[in-house]
């Protein structure tokens, strides 16, 4: 868990280099809540476990308001290590949190307009959805640039027990 | 073979799509080699590019780490005997080889995984040295999957992984608006706001884009959550606010509003 004051995260965003905006996009919903957190719990500036408690009363409120809370933004901190002459190495990642997959067709193009990147979960043995693809399409029609993450690949050798080299199929 | 076969499937299939479009959005292709793939499980809470792994070996043979990576992929292969490298999978006395991303990669974790899950302690422990994981006392009370997640999120973090492949591989705003301008705003190209757009500047004209908007309470405040591409967004400012309908050009669905508070979010709404 970092914990940052304002004040850095101010210092942070009048740098526009060392800033990414992304949104995780993945076919189930529950994996994205998965990495959302994990990726919240330990460089969100604020407590997210606490958050996202938040979000759930949330959720509710809004089904009482009728609309729905899509996204919303989790400012992360990620220091690279690797430092550079005129380069700070101290980088802010605005993730913005999509909430539903299903809804998330019609409000695609709204909310692909304010990220610059998007991460691609995509399962490991299903391959590549066609949700998955409608929304790549989406992405890149808005000139959102991808980075993918295959997921799920333990069940390869702790369900069907491959072996990293299989010569031949029978 | 067949894994890396079936990855090389969802690659192929993700750069089909891709490849469609133009390159003004620069490096887009998924190429592990370049570290923008990240293979994983979510929830285990581990995952890794190739660059985790390259740095783990550059480490430990002293070997550069953007040559490492190249070798980790495709059609690579390391003869431990001759120790060199080849590209097909046979050397020349006729051996058969693993291929460089199954042997040095997948293979350590399947391992690793494999001992865990039968418990077997001796050959837990020799991996645990081997990677450089100590576990405390209470820890090394876990078995079976409770185990395998504690050791696997030590050892390849999945936050780790994600914020490297983020921060490194997606554009800043100031790379990416370059060439999203032409995308993002219908006016002229060569007045003063799309130039505010494109070098991102806090000093320019400002622009700025409503994803959403959120009411709070029935008569409440409603607050409008977007991105700001150009100049800088403060409180009392002035202004105009071009609807959904709003076409360049012309007055239809055109406001002219105050701004009366701006608010980051950190996490929450």
């Amino acid at each position: 868990m970092v914990w940052i004051s304002i004040e850095q995260v101010r210092e942070l965003l009048s740098k526009p280099e060392n800033i990414s905006n992304a949104i995780i996009v993945a076919s189930i919903k529950h994996e994205k809540s998965t990495i959302t957190d994990s990726l919240a719990q330990k460089a969100g500036i604020t407590n997210y476990v606490l958050q996202s408690m938040l979000h759930k009363d949330l959720a509710d409120y809004d089904q009482e308001r009728r609309f729905t809370h899509k996204s919303a933004n989790v400012p992360l901190y990620y220091e690279s290590g690797i430092s550079e002459k005129d380069k700070n190495d101290a980088y802010l990642i605005n993730l913005i949190d999509s909430l539903d997959y299903v809804n998330f067709l019609s409000e695609a193009s709204a909310v692909f307009r304010i990220t610059d990147g998007v991460l691609l979960v995509v399962d490991y043995l299903e391959g590549v959805s066609l949700q998955t693809e409608v929304i790549l399409h989406a992405a890149l029609d808005e000139k959102v640039r991808p980075v993918l993450m295959i997921n799920k690949i333990d069940r390869q050798f702790l369900e069907l027990q491959l072996d990293a080299e299989v010569q031949k199929l029978q | 073979m067949l894994k890396y076969r079936n990855f090389n499937k969802i690659l192929e299939l993700a750069t089909t799509i891709i490849s469609n479009y133009g390159h003004d959005i620069g490096e887009i292709l998924f190429q592990p080699s370049k570290g923008n793939v990240a293979f994983g499980c979510d929830k285990e809470n581990w995952a890794f590019t190739l660059t985790t792994f390259a740095r783990i070996y550059s480490k430990k043979f002293g070997v550069d780490i953007d040559k490492m990576k190249e070798k980790l992929w495709g059609d690579n292969y390391y003869d431990t005997k001759n120790k060199r490298w080849y590209t097909e999978p046979t050397n020349e006395e006729g051996e058969k080889l693993k291929s460089s991303f199954c042997a040095y990669v997948m293979e350590p974790i399947i391992k690793l995984s494999r001992s865990i899950i039968e418990g077997n302690a001796e050959q837990m422990n020799k991996i645990f040295t081997s990677i450089e994981i100590s576990l405390t006392l209470k820890e090394k009370e876990r078995t079976g999957n409770d185990l395998l997640k504690l050791v696997m999120s030590k050892w390849l973090n999945a936050t780790d992984a994600f914020l490297e492949m983020i921060a490194m591989h997606l554009p800043s705003p100031k790379a990416a608006q370059k060439y999203r301008v032409s995308h993002l705003y219908e006016g002229p190209q060569d007045d003063e706001v799309a130039a505010s757009i494109r070098d991102c500047n806090p000093k320019g004209p400002l622009i700025m884009y409503v994803s959403r908007m959120m009411p709070t309470t029935e008569t409440g405040p409603v607050f409008a959550f977007g991105r700001v591409f150009g100049g800088t967004l403060s409180a009392g400012q002035k202004v105009t606010i071009m609807g959904s309908v709003y076409i360049h050009g012309k007055k239809d669905d055109l406001f002219i509003g105050k701004v009366q508070q701006v608010v980051s979010m950190l996490g929450r709404l």
